[in-house]
């Protein structure tokens, strides 16, 4: 599976990259009609500078994530799995976490793919803004 | 013969100690690499990775109430310990090995209760356990 990483307030977040159509630029405009929700502010991580905005496919919303790092092929196994009583809420929209084997990390030689990173699901983003 | 329920784990938080038995801790591990998660509920400092699972690491001043004092919270080990085949890491300032009866003033604490604390058993269950725990316990 290929994910998009974005740092977002220090940290090293993810999406699915099928899950994603385009990428705008800080300060770009967004298609008429498109909604934009601020991940920041979803996961209460406070403020932060203006980001990108990753517009999600086949929808008319999109998701303010910070600063893109890359993409990154990743095996579904790299993905732990967080457990549900570490959260408050039913349906948390952290998926879990991608730990990349040691023996795979920098191949690429980029910083996207070195270290560990939280995998959100863009679905239940948008249904925590409903 | 020293039997496992002789042997305990003596951590610290805040100045509170909390003795946990010996067989209900899996790993002690150095407090790094925590990885912090939003949206967790109160008192989860993060996640560490071990052998393929994520573990919620809490730290035990919280747990214990002891973080609502304002008492700073100095960074230690973590305790990994598991009930029921769930895995929680407890963040302790220090964390001893100790035999026989734990020191007098030293709230003893089984798994279930620290878990139930952690929100773990929230269906209700913990809750039960916990009373019962807490009733020959603290």
């Amino acid at each position: 599976m290929h994910v998009l990483m974005f740092e977002l307030a220090g940290a090293t977040y993810a999406l699915k990259l099928e899950a994603v159509d385009r990428i705008l630029a800080p300060g770009e405009s967004l298609p008429a009609g498109c909604d934009a929700v601020d991940v920041a502010g979803l996961l209460n991580l406070g403020e932060v500078p203006a980001g990108h905005v990753a517009l999600l496919a086949g929808r008319f919303e999109a998701l303010v994530i910070g600063r893109p790092v890359g993409t990154a092929h990743i095996d579904p196994s790299w993905i732990l799995p967080l457990p549900g009583y570490m959260f408050p809420m039913p349906e948390p929209p952290v998926r879990g976490i991608i730990e990349i084997p040691a023996r795979r990390r920098g191949r690429a030689g980029r910083p996207a793919i070195t270290g560990r990173s939280l995998l959100l699901d863009e679905e239940l983003l948008l249904r925590m803004r409903r | 013969m020293e039997k496992d329920s002789e042997r305990w784990f003596m951590l610290t938080a805040c100045g509170l100690q909390v003795s946990l038995p010996a067989a209900a801790v899996r790993q002690i591990l150095p407090h790094t690499g925590v990885i912090p998660v939003p949206l967790a509920r109160p008192g989860v400092a993060g996640v560490v990775t071990r052998d393929g699972r994520a573990i919620p690491v809490y730290a035990l001043a919280d747990l214990l109430g002891a973080t609502a004092t304002g008492a700073a919270v100095a960074a230690g080990a973590i305790v990994v310990v598991e009930q029921d085949g769930a895995l929680v890491g407890l963040l302790a300032e220090r964390t001893e090995p100790a035999r026989g009866r734990p020191p007098d003033g030293a709230g003893i604490l089984d798994g279930v209760t620290l878990l139930s604390r952690a929100g773990i058993f929230d269906d209700g269950f913990g809750d039960q356990q916990a009373a019962r725990a807490a009733e020959g316990a603290l």
